[in-house]
């Protein structure tokens, strides 16, 4: 359970290892009046492991910076600094055969399956060019007998095959979008908020296709999500994300029994279907990533702040968003590991405020 | 802000396009002095002929003097007439304007109400009856309309006189004729846009306010199409300024569009070079007018672009 | 470049389009037939080829031959459309004509398709700059008009039909480019193509199988369009003198000698006129076919109402017939309800007999998956149904106790103004972009009331206070681009607002927002019913959020409701079968890890129900039982909520 908190040593037996990695976007500089171009962070110094066969979710609003973290994972953005390894090789510098070599290892899987399927081809086109890209199973018979299997491990049927994507529904999508994704029998998944474009029955079944998946292919998962209760039916670590840092990160039980980053205890809150009211309603929304606030970059939303500010006016200034303690203004924090458990939680006060046991599981 | 930078942006653009207009000129093949002086000219005489024009200097320094006579029209003279371009312009320029705006009033209006019309009719007969009318309006070619309306209404009802622009009259028919094309494609625009912000929700928020269903749809669905619409009067003025070579012709006016023809099949270099360029020039301005109008009407595209 | 500017903004569509894939090319055909233009422009197109590839040999007489005693004759026996200023049969000149008219269209628009897609579609693919300066060009050649230009080229390169080609072709290279780029742009902006370059393919398998294919069909449309206007502009030039040199015939040239005649023989000018413009319309109507196909904004006409469904609307029960108890008129009472689609196949029913009662300060949610209805109710109630869309079948809807069915135009409007608030699933949309916040609301202020401006505003100030927006002064001149999300909601909540309704309907009024904004949301219309004690009734699918938030809860599913009770019973023991595994489905109970009990299928289309209980293919509990099939279950009471399972009673615990 520990091995999510070695976030420091690689080691062999990890499918992903996330070292330190930003990836700022420049955007473009004022014609007149001069000034620096605007720098948005979308990712700003974050670092995790995913062992082989775990489940690693990333949790995080819209302008968290999740969904640029999961296109660092698949190469298709390359970070500005820090290192991504797939399966113990470093993603940077690759090309070519190497290159596709190690996409043919991780796959992406999309939201909305109705845009990540071309409209012009049927299932079967798509799934035999994913094979044509790697040139694995040579041979039409030899693919269309691969393209067969795989359609019968997501629970879709030869008469699906020479379906359009507009004529499936969209869990039949969804399944054919995962079965493009296993066809190349890759050892990662990244899947971006892979069941929140469909209808809620239908996203049990899809979870529950992906967890078998999991299991018999011996998957690496990577889930990029909202949900909390998604990433607590099927992450084994989980790392809450908020303008492009983790603030938390560490075993779900921890993280989510009991949140000590006052941002995840606000959306444990949020998502727990029991006891109306739950936590404070956090105030305002997220900053833009072109201007982190200084200092923690939650400080300008954080309600522990603010009661620790009252309870210690001595260290506290005055800012736009009310008095706050000045170390919450002025330093960022660094990591902080739980005492006892297995999560490190990225807040200057993590151990003095009360651990909230999330209303769930209580 | 966006101003100047949207300055900044045409003027290498003009530049280009002045290098663009003073070179593919000279490629005209044909020898203007030749031409000027007759088919029985001696050599000596063409020669003294081309030095008088200035044809023998070099190339860069007859650019340099194009240029020049942008400033002083003094020495940017008709091969022809001997008179500046710019008073040969200037002389012709409000026949053609007055044609190209009356046109594009004439179907702004028209073609606003009969879009409106075919917008709030879809499935009945005013849409089928629009419809055909301007699918046949873009299909039209001006110069044969513009000559079966001289034949049926100076000709044959003998309302308005035939050709040229001496009086008010004069403009009735080349006007109605020019505002074909742009009637056409203000309404197929009008009812495309309204079309599409009938499906807004922000229409039902104003219908939930219990605003009326006129209101819904002058002050919310058309205030959006206007933006639509702005950009497509920008082209069809600049189209209409272009098709002046056309209706001049057939109208026999006295325009901006009938000199370059002339010009052209008289070689006349500096009076085709300066019309282009003018052509141009309000192009880009039109262009620019244009956009200003947008953002003025859009308030999203008024925002500095962010990049990432 | 105008004529074919026009055809430009037609033309660059999102090829979101696309998204209607044709299953093949017979289909593509089909579709175009079965429109009335595509039909009748795909017959003039063939026809017009047909007298390209024929015409001179069709011509009855020497289209050359000279005959001074026979000049400008009008249409005979012998000549049918007339002979020309040197007797030549005009017939036979037209003929003739087509294949040098139409051949400068296909040559001219064949030259700017292969010099601009190339081009625009490379400048999407390698950006940088490459496409700075595709661009740059684009805007040099935009500063010519179109027929200035080509008039330029004529004139450098000599007037005859090969330049003329060229001429008509350079002006709509620029077209083809930018309309190229700008859906090369939008195709490889699209998941699937960044799915695949995840997967590792080579670009150029992107460009050639995935990109191509997607922008084709706004090629082929825009193509057919440019050519129309290319076969204007080039005849034009031939107008000039400065096209095809006679004596050979040219529809354009033709009427260029014609004019000068034109007093005295207008029937020089008519034919050659009117086989040019009909070879422009019948271009111009199959790509307008075309777009209809291949563009997703231009819709299916909206089916007329017919006299059948006026006379149907005498079904609807009169005024608002209330709820039955003497006390209090409920904020809402809905009886019997039945909605469908108008569609050309007919009515769809969609909403299938729902009653519901709302009183005033509480809280209904709705709950249901796509498909199941609750979004058509929920519109029914605000009155925003569009009855040329939608048909209210049966039943009854009654605000604070007034009938909102059948009622005149105006006195809807008059309800909707006094008794109904909307919020809508999406602000962004839900907020006219080009108008400010203050105009928005003072709108929906003033109307129907006849306050002063300062009066307004004053409202307008405390409405924005209300729904916790600081700074309202100044917020009220801003756009509502220039506000959060969770802002441009608020702001959608102060207009709904603004007439102090008794009932505020919401759909799905917090999923487009981020869950810290959605707590915000919902604190929000708590607050709000609470100091004004109005009755919500709010749609949606998040059964957290029903939990969180509603006192009562309908659950519908395929037009009907299953399950309706007080909230918090029915989400702790659901009785309905559908109800219970929605809850059960939900992630992050108890069972970390294990199979999530699943709804087997998928949720049934609208207008394809089976026979008896709707759920019945996907329910556990019906295990073949005669009952299920036999007869739809009406709604009955069972442990103080009502359900509509034949045997509710096997869901107690």
């Amino acid at each position: 359970m520990s091995a999510a908190l070695r976030i420091d040593q690689p080691s062999s037996d990890e499918a992903v290892s996330v070292s330190n990695v930003s990836r700022h976007f420049v955007g473009r500089r004022p014609l007149f009046g001069g000034g620096s171009a605007p720098v948005a962070r979308a990712v700003d110094g974050v670092s995790f492991r995913a062992p082989r066969g775990s489940c690693f979710a990333i949790v995080g609003e819209s302008g968290s910076g999740k969904s640029s973290l999961a296109r660092l994972l698949v190469g298709l953005l390359q970070p500005t600094s820090g290192e991504v390894r797939v399966d113990g090789a470093a993603v940077a510098g690759l090309d070519g055969a190497a290159l596709r070599g190690l996409r043919r290892k991780i796959q992406l899987v999309l939201q909305d399956p109705r845009a990540s399927l071309d409209p012009r081809m049927t299932v079967f086109d798509t799934l035999e060019e994913a094979l044509q890209v790697h040139g694995l199973h040579p041979g039409r018979d030899a693919r269309q007998a691969r393209v067969a299997d795989v359609m019968a491990l997501v629970g879709l049927n030869a008469a699906h095959l020479d379906r359009y994507p507009h004529e499936l529904s969209g869990g039949q999508r969804q399944r054919a979008a995962i079965a493009r994704a296993i066809i190349c029998e890759p050892e990662i998944l990244v899947l971006d908020e892979p069941v929140s474009a469909l209808d809620v029955s239908v996203q049990a079944q899809i979870i529950n296709l992906l967890m078998e998946l999991k299991q018999s292919l011996s998957l690496t998962f990577i889930i990029i999500t909202h949900d909390l209760g998604l990433v607590e039916h099927m992450a084994d670590s989980v790392g809450v994300m908020y303008l492009g840092r983790f603030v938390e990160q560490g075993v779900v039980e921890d993280v989510c029994g009991a949140p000590r980053h006052p941002y995840t205890q606000s959306l444990m809150a949020a998502s727990s279907h029991h006891g109306a009211e739950a936590g404070a309603v956090l105030e305002g929304s997220i900053p833009s990533p072109l201007a982190v606030p200084t200092g923690c970059s939650f400080h300008t939303r954080c309600p522990a702040a603010r009661v620790l500010a009252a309870r210690a006016p001595a260290a506290a200034v005055d800012t736009p968003h009310g008095r706050l303690p000045r170390r919450c203004v002025q330093d960022q924090p660094s990591p902080m590991p739980a005492p006892g458990g297995a999560s490190i939680a990225t807040c200057h006060f993590a151990d003095a405020l009360p651990a909230q046991p999330a209303p769930r599981s209580a | 802000m966006f101003i100047p930078r949207r300055l900044a942006q045409a003027l290498p653009t003009l530049f280009v396009v002045s290098l663009l207009v003073f070179f593919f000129m000279d490629m005209i093949p044909g020898d203007p002095a030749q031409m000027l002086a007759g088919p029985a000219a001696t050599d000596e005489e063409v020669q003294s002929i081309r030095e008088f024009l200035g044809l023998n200097q070099p190339l860069l320094t007859r650019y340099g003097l194009f240029l020049k006579g942008l400033w002083d029209p003094s020495i940017a003279t008709s091969f022809r007439t001997h008179r500046p371009v710019a008073v040969e312009l200037a002389e012709r320029l409000p026949n053609t304007l007055i044609v190209a705006i009356g046109g594009l009033a004439l179907g702004l209006v028209v073609g606003t109400v009969s879009g409106v019309v075919c917008a709030l009719r879809q499935g009945g007969f005013a849409e089928a009856i629009i419809t055909v009318l301007t699918l046949t309006g873009i299909s039209m070619p001006i110069y044969w309309l513009g000559l079966l309306c001289i034949w049926f209404f100076a000709v044959y009802l003998g309302w308005v006189p035939a050709a040229g622009a001496s009086t008010p009259m004069h403009f009735v028919l080349p006007i109605l004729v020019v505002a074909t094309r742009p009637t056409a494609m203000f309404s197929r625009l009008i009812t495309a846009s309204l079309l599409e912000a009938m499906s807004k929700d922000y229409l039902d928020t104003a219908r939930a306010k219990g605003l009326s269903e006129t209101r819904v749809i002058v002050s919310h669905a058309l205030r959006n199409s206007l933006v639509a619409a702005v950009s497509v009067a920008g082209v069809q003025f600049g189209g209409m300024l272009g098709g002046s070579v056309v209706t001049e012709t057939v109208f026999g006016i006295p325009g901006v569009g009938r000199l370059l023809v002339d010009a052209v099949s008289r070689a006349d270099y500096p009076v085709v070079q300066y019309t282009i360029l003018m052509f141009a020039i309000f192009f880009v301005l039109i262009n620019l007018a244009t956009d200003l109008l947008t953002q003025w009407l859009d308030p999203r595209t008024r925002e500095e672009r962010r990049a990432a | 470049m105008t004529a074919a500017m026009d055809t430009m903004a037609l033309g660059a569509t999102p090829p979101r389009a696309e998204a209607r894939t044709p299953r093949s090319r017979w289909l593509t055909l089909r579709r175009i037939v079965s429109q009335p233009k595509g039909a009748i422009g795909l017959a003039l197109v063939l026809g017009y080829l047909l007298l390209a590839i024929f015409g001179p040999m069709l011509a009855p007489l020497d289209p050359f031959k000279q005959n001074f005693a026979q000049t400008l004759k009008p249409p005979s026996a012998l000549h049918w459309f007339g002979t020309d200023q040197l007797g030549r049969d005009v017939f036979s000149r037209i003929l003739l004509g087509a294949r040098a008219t139409l051949g400068v269209g296909v040559g001219g628009v064949a030259f700017a398709f292969l010099v601009g897609v190339p081009l625009g579609v490379l400048a999407a693919w390698r950006r940088g700059w490459f496409d700075a300066i595709v661009m740059r060009a684009i805007d040099v050649m935009l500063s010519f008009p179109d027929i200035v230009f080509a008039l330029a080229i004529v004139a450098i390169l000599g007037a005859n039909t090969q330049n003329v080609i060229i001429a008509v072709g350079v002006v709509s290279i620029p077209i083809f480019a930018r309309t190229a780029r700008a859906v090369t742009l939008s195709i490889l902006a699209e998941p699937y193509v960044e799915g695949l370059s995840s997967l590792g393919a080579r670009p150029s398998r992107i460009i050639l199988r995935h990109v191509l294919p997607n922008i084709s069909g706004t090629l082929l449309t825009l193509s057919t369009l440019l050519f129309a206007s290319t076969l204007l502009s080039a005849s034009g030039l031939g107008f000039l003198g400065l096209g095809t040199q006679p004596p050979f015939p040219e529809w354009g040239t033709m009427l260029g000698e014609a004019r000068s005649y034109i007093r005295s023989h207008p029937h020089l000018a008519t034919f050659p006129g009117l086989f040019l413009a009909g070879s422009a319309l019948a271009f111009n109507l199959l790509g307008d076919a075309l777009r209809t196909v291949y563009d997703p904004t231009s819709r299916g006409v909206a089916p007329r109402r017919s006299w059948l469904d006026r006379l149907r609307r005498a079904k609807v029960a009169p005024a608002g017939a209330p709820a039955g108890e003497g006390d209090a008129v409920p904020a809402l009472s809905v009886r019997g309800l039945r909605l469908a689609f108008r569609t050309p196949a007919g009515l769809l029913e969609v909403v299938r007999g729902v009653d519901l009662t709302l009183q005033a300060g509480r809280t209904l949610a709705v709950v249901g998956e796509s498909g199941s209805g609750k979004t058509s109710l929920l519109r029914a109630v605000a009155t925003l149904a569009t009855p040329a869309q939608v048909a209210v079948v049966e039943g009854s809807i009654a605000v604070g106790g007034e009938s909102a069915v059948g009622l005149s135009p105006a006195a809807l409007m008059e309800l909707r103004r006094r008794k109904i608030g909307v919020v809508f699933q999406d602000a962004a949309s839900a907020l006219n972009p080009v108008l400010t916040v203050g105009a928005q609301l003072a709108e929906a202020v003033r109307i129907g009331t006849d306050l002063d401006a300062a009066a307004v505003r004053a409202r307008c100030v405390a409405l924005l206070e209300d729904v916790g927006i600081s700074d309202p002064e100044r917020r009220l001149a801003m756009y509502p681009h220039q506000f959060s999300g969770g802002m441009k909601q608020r702001i959608v909540i102060a207009i709904a607002l603004a007439q102090d309704p008794q009932l505020l309907l919401a759909d799905e009024p917090t999923s487009a927002l981020d869950v810290t904004i959605q707590q915000q949301i919902l604190a929000l219309l708590r607050d709000i019913q609470r100091r004004r004690g109005m009755a919500i009734l709010i749609v949606t699918h998040d059964l957290n959020l029903v939990a969180r938030f509603a006192d009562d809860v309908a659950v519908m599913y395929a037009g009907s409701l299953v399950e309706a009770g007080e909230a918090a019973a029915v989400l702790r023991s659901p009785l309905h079968p559908y109800a219970q595994a929605l809850r059960s489905s939900v992630p992050g109970g108890s069972r970390r890890g294990a199979p999530l009990p699943a709804i087997a299928g998928e949720p049934p289309m609208v207008g394809s129900l089976p026979g008896g209980c709707a759920f019945r293919p996907r329910c556990e509990r019906t295990r073949g039982r005669p009952e299920c099939a036999a007869r739809e279950p009406a709604a009955r009471p069972v442990d103080g909520r009502l359900v509509a399972c034949h045997f509710a009673e096997e869901g107690r615990a």
